[in-house]
């Protein structure tokens, strides 16, 4: 077997390296078979499971589109963002008022009226008041009011692309189905969940969930002992 | 960038049955030698390795292009093997090698060989497979992972989740040990 060059070889090695090289390992007869029918019966399930899904696939992608928007359109209409974004625009618009503006500035007089008449914009009165100096006209703080009352129309929007919904980097959970419980989404999440399956003795659940685990990442090594039943 | 056998894996993935038989006979004769070396019994040599195989068809959608196929594959044998230990209760010492699976374990390459070379060959391969097992597994592990699965420090240090340095110590120490205990034959 040859060495791809490494600058971290272990010196003189290549004595025990000869020994190997003249090793020859014989595969018992019908391993290969065995292994290679397996490999290509395993792409003849894949080709008839898929087979079975296309006929399937349109009314399926239409079922789906159909859930989605009776699901996720009311909670759009009912989300954070929206609802900020509807706020937004009520600042807005009260902004645009020119007594909405001067109310942060004007100083009270016995004359005014009293607070609980005035209409209510305590919003508007609390994001405002900091940011006008005193010596600001009125027609700066409209300026300033609207930049302010426009980038917070823009920020959801900003944020929500850059965060967006959490994204599944791993590959390896992609031949899990979309119904899959959420512990399933991660090894670590996964493993948890077997031992405690193993605590409540719960130990064919265990030993499905174990089964699975190990067909998904094969490549995992894990230390779960299932006790036999 | 992706390697030749990532290509032939995805090629599998994607349903090429000609791609698989050609990952196949690149890697099987590594990875066997790496699992009999390992447990040193011919009948649990081929279960462990029809086993690592059929993990490799039956998780191949959960391969990801990025990571070595030679990685991959030997991670999945290393499990196996792991497995079998602790379903054993015990790791293989060299008190349970006999001869008949030293027998197994060896077989000359070249047939140009005169009798007394095959003679001494046939006695230092039984001597390097039994000092193997004096060695302490994770030592034998990276031994064989190095000389056979044909491996570098650093692809080592990956595949048994450890640093560089570690390895390179586990070499060290593991030939060190061989090549004291083969002191007479090398």
């Amino acid at each position: 077997m040859n060495h791809a060059p490494d600058s971290n070889a272990t010196p003189n090695d290549k004595d025990i390296a000869e020994l190997f090289k003249q090793q020859q390992v014989r595969i018992p007869e019908g391993l290969d078979d065995t292994i290679l029918k397996a490999s290509r019966e395993a792409l003849k399930d894949n080709d008839a499971s898929q087979q079975r899904l296309i006929p399937q696939a349109p009314w399926m992608a239409v079922a789906a589109t159909v859930v989605l928007a009776v699901l996720v359109a009311p909670l759009m209409l009912t989300s954070p963002d929206t609802q900020l974004e509807v706020d937004v625009m009520e600042i807005q618009s009260e902004a645009q008022t020119p007594s909405a503006l001067e109310r942060p500035t004007l100083t009270p007089t016995p004359t005014d009226e009293p607070a609980n008449a005035t209409p209510p914009a305590p919003e508007l009165t609390l994001k405002l008041a900091p940011m006008l100096a005193p010596n600001e006209n009125a027609s700066t703080a409209s300026d300033s009011a609207k930049r302010q009352s426009d980038s917070a129309m823009k920020r959801p929007m900003t944020s929500s692309a850059s965060t967006g919904a959490p994204v599944n980097t791993n590959s390896t959970t992609s031949s899990l189905s979309s119904d899959s419980p959420r512990y399933r989404s991660t090894p670590k999440s996964w493993l948890n969940q077997i031992e405690r399956l193993i605590m409540l003795e719960q130990l064919t659940e265990a030993q499905e969930e174990y089964d699975l685990f190990v067909e998904q990442y094969p490549d995992h090594l894990t230390d779960i002992k299932i006790p036999e039943q | 960038m992706i390697s030749d056998d990532a290509q032939l894996m995805l090629a599998y993935v994607k349903g090429d049955a000609a791609a698989f038989e050609q990952l196949y006979a690149r890697h099987k004769v590594a990875l066997y030698q790496f699992v009999l070396n390992s447990c040193n019994e011919e009948a649990r040599a081929s279960e462990l390795f029809q086993d690592v195989w059929l993990k490799v068809v039956k998780s191949r959608a959960t391969y990801q292009a990025q990571s070595p196929f030679n990685a991959w594959l030997f991670r999945i044998a290393r499990n196996c093997l792991i497995d079998h230990y602790r379903q054993q209760g015990r790791i293989p010492r060299m008190d349970s090698i006999d001869d008949d699976s030293k027998s197994n374990v060896v077989q000359l390459t070249s047939p140009m060989l005169s009798p007394e070379q095959i003679a001494t060959l046939t006695q230092r391969h039984g001597t390097l497979n039994s000092a193997l097992y004096t060695l302490p597994d994770v030592q034998r592990e990276a031994v064989l992972l190095r000389h056979i699965a044909g491996m570098s420090i650093a692809e080592i240090a990956i595949i048994v989740e450890t640093g560089t340095e570690t390895v390179k110590s586990r070499l060290r120490y593991a030939i060190v040990r061989l090549r004291s205990l083969l002191e007479n034959t090398l």
